[in-house]
């Protein structure tokens, strides 16, 4: 008597689906079958996924619907991953005192200081003193020059100027005396007028020496020890830049500021436990409160703050599809982790940007089996063929991870996907399982490479799933690891001399995509590498712990890293690598030895069958 | 082919038929701005295209700009077969659009991304 079987893992991603004969309770896998999720893992949406899933795995084995015995779907129900970020600290600039940043190519040479005086009015000016000129878009750069080497003969003294065309070395070329010269200053109106001010440009390959230092301010401003001590921001935003403008104004002021961003309320399931913890103590802190409390009754944020308004988003979705009200759902898992957020500076005149601290957050709720069955329910409606819910996702993943060559038990798994990282272990022939879900996973690594590049959220996916690149020359780029590769057609403009994402399908190059904002590659690759390290090497830590019969990870021997997130590119070596210091042997999955670290839950709950 | 004894530059090709002095100045400040040196020449033909690419080969930068008889402006780079940008003269052709290609000569040689 022989019957198929399907196994389908409805995932935050992909919907996976595994086929198979089981033929005198000898199971022979026919064919698998991958599509994006469609709709909120969970809901009714998923259904048109699971049939294209399913549809994919009977095509390749050449079968129809109508011959397949029974379906079964994972009991994931919906984990829903939400992720957040609120930003704890603000720069501001009052009365516009500082511009300090970094034009292509900023002008002359030196330290400047004098009177801020637009350079129409130099001429006519009076009195004899030291003066800053300030050049806007209307004039040329040869008027300019004419203008400033003719108040220079007539004994006016210029020296420096502030500009806002990209005209700084062409302006300097004609000037009978050389002064530093700052230009592409976006919003040069602002800069006050009449107010003592000073100008650095610093040689090619340098950076500034004393406008980033508070006593070199001082020296120029004449300041007061006390004075001194609050223009030590403004010294310390400039670090590092090649040019700077500095205007000393009654009421100047540089202010960082924390903003208040609400507390987290943590729960545990012990009625004892509980822990009201400041979101700006940062990650650490709201971290040791989860571990301490854990297993968690709930966690509730603050209402009017951004980590309170997303426990609210998730509670108000998950609540819509379950049908139960808000209050209800609550929060299984955290994970907070310390990012930085580049914001535009409030008031500042060349649109600088500081990197302000933030803290990320991701969420999880607590599954709940009835809504899955509900959806098997309507599967098997529009299917006409036997449906189930299956065993618990980590575990279903832990006996498709057993298909890997090489595994046996002992072993755990962790199963790293878009919106949770679960983990499972399996010790010894009693086969007692233990599991774990958590908060975090590749799409919080998106949102943390997002914030940190200030790019958009497809950029930063793309980040996050290829490597880098540099552009050399018309013809060869420079991979991130250094090797080189030359390409017969010349390499389209727009991506000449910037870093590329080397965007990949299939293993084929498809195309270089260029990364807009003006961050060197090994920048960029640093972010991306911490972004995954925050999550997935702590959640695997995290998970490991929590599933250890003894909580102490070295009593693991063996980890199979299975999920969507396991095929990146560098996660799983990430992983490998920190797990190794444990004297854990850890590495990729091979799902029935030929799918990778896919389809582990679908292939699971065929052979739980 | 280049002299060894010449600055390294980026070489202009001029038709001497073109009289119009702004179009090269503009791309003059462009190069200028960014600081690298430039060579300008004499030449004869009407396809800018053509004058780009004697340009590219006779500059020890590899990168050349012809400008032709009607004022269309070519910027080449010498290892390819076809130039890189081509500007047309004509109505509408902005100042800054010559500007743009004579700072992408510049930013080409310096290895700096392209105002695209």
């Amino acid at each position: 008597m022989s019957k198929i079987i399907v196994g389908i893992d409805i995932g935050n991603a992909t919907t996976e689906t595994a086929l198979a004969r089981i033929e005198n309770s000898q199971t022979t896998f026919l064919s698998s079958g991958i599509v994006a999720t469609t709709g909120l893992k969970g809901t009714e949406d998923n259904i048109s996924g699971v049939f294209e899933s399913l549809k994919k795995a009977l095509d390749k084995a050449g079968l129809e619907l109508s011959q397949v015995s029974e379906i079964k779907i994972n009991e994931a129900a919906p984990v829903i991953g939400d992720v957040a970020m609120e930003t704890i600290t603000q720069t501001i600039i009052t009365e516009s005192t500082i511009i300090g940043h970094n034009p292509n190519t900023p002008g002359g040479l030196g330290i400047g200081s004098g009177v801020t005086i637009s350079l129409e009015d130099v001429l006519s000016a009076t009195t004899s003193q030291d003066y800053i000129v300030i050049i806007d878009k209307s004039i040329d750069f040869e008027e300019a020059a004419n203008i400033i080497n003719q108040a220079t003969n007539r004994g006016f003294s210029v020296k420096a100027a502030i500009v806002q065309k990209d005209d700084g070395v062409l302006i300097n070329n004609r000037l009978n005396t050389k002064i530093p010269i700052v230009d592409e200053v976006t919003f040069v109106e602002k800069v006050p007028i009449n107010m003592q001010a000073a100008v650095e440009v610093a040689a090619v390959g340098e950076v500034i020496s004393q406008l980033s230092n508070p006593y070199g301010i001082a020296s120029i401003f004449n300041l007061s020890p006390e004075e001194t001590k609050y223009i030590v921001p403004i010294a310390r935003a400039l670090i590092g830049n090649r040019s700077a403008v500095v205007i000393k104004t009654p009421k100047g002021d540089v202010t960082e500021r924390i903003i208040p961003a609400g507390h987290l309320q943590i729960q545990g399931e012990n009625p004892l436990i509980n822990f009201n913890v400041g979101i700006d103590k940062g990650a650490a802190e709201i971290m040791k409160a989860i571990e301490q409390a854990s297993p968690l009754e709930n966690v509730k944020g603050e209402p009017g703050t951004n980590a309170g308004g997303m426990l609210e988003r998730v509670r108000q979705v998950m609540a819509e599809l379950t049908n139960r009200v808000p209050s209800e759902i609550q929060i299984q898992d955290i994970l907070a982790v310390d990012t930085f957020n580049p914001q535009k500076v409030v008031g500042a005149l060349a649109g600088e940007f500081s990197m302000e601290s933030a803290v990320g957050i991701a969420a999880m709720v607590k599954s709940d089996k009835l809504q899955m069955e509900s959806l098997a329910k309507k599967i098997q409606e529009q299917l006409k063929t036997n449906v189930s819910v299956g065993g618990v996702e980590a575990d279903m993943a832990i006996l498709g991870a057993l298909t890997t060559p090489g595994v046996d038990v002992p072993v755990a798994i962790i199963d790293m996907g878009a919106g949770s990282t679960d983990a499972s272990i399996l010790t010894g022939k009693e086969k007692s399982v233990a599991s774990v879900h958590l908060a975090g996973a590749g799409n919080m690594v998106t949102l943390l490479i997002q914030t940190e590049l200030g790019v958009s959220a497809d950029l930063a996916e793309d980040i996050k799933k290829f490597p880098l690149a540099k552009v050399e020359s018309v013809f060869h780029v420079r991979h991130e690891d250094g090797t080189v590769q030359f390409f017969e057609e010349a390499l389209p403009p727009h991506v000449f001399a910037r870093t590329v994402i080397v965007r990949k399908d299939a293993g084929e190059l498809v195309g270089f995509v260029p990364i807009p904002v003006n961050i060197s590659l090994e920048k960029i690759k640093k972010i991306r590498r911490e972004a995954k390290t925050k999550v997935f090497v702590v959640n695997a830590l995290r998970a490991l712990r929590a599933v250890s019969p003894t909580g102490n990870i070295r009593d693991i021997d063996y980890v199979v890293l299975v999920g969507g997130s396991a095929l990146d590119f560098e996660i799983p070596q990430l992983v490998t690598d920190e797990l190794s210091r444990y004297g854990v042997v850890a590495g990729q999955g091979n799902i029935r030895a030929t799918e990778g670290p896919r389809n582990a839950v679908a292939t699971g709950l065929v052979l739980k069958s | 082919m280049a002299k060894e004894t010449e600055k390294p530059s980026i070489v202009i090709c001029v038709d001497e038929n073109f009289n119009e002095n702004h179009t090269l100045q503009n791309i003059l400040y462009g190069i200028e701005e960014e600081d690298v040196f430039f060579l300008i020449k004499s030449a004869t033909s009407d396809s800018a295209v053509v004058l780009a690419a004697r340009a590219a080969l006779e500059s020890r930068l590899e990168v050349g700009i012809g400008i032709d008889n009607m004022g269309n402006i070519a910027l080449h780079y010498k290892n390819m077969k076809e130039p890189l940008f081509f500007l047309k003269f004509g109505m509408g052709v902005h100042e800054d659009a010559q500007r743009s290609l004579g700072t992408n000569a510049a930013r080409l040689v310096k290895g700096v991304p392209l105002i695209v």
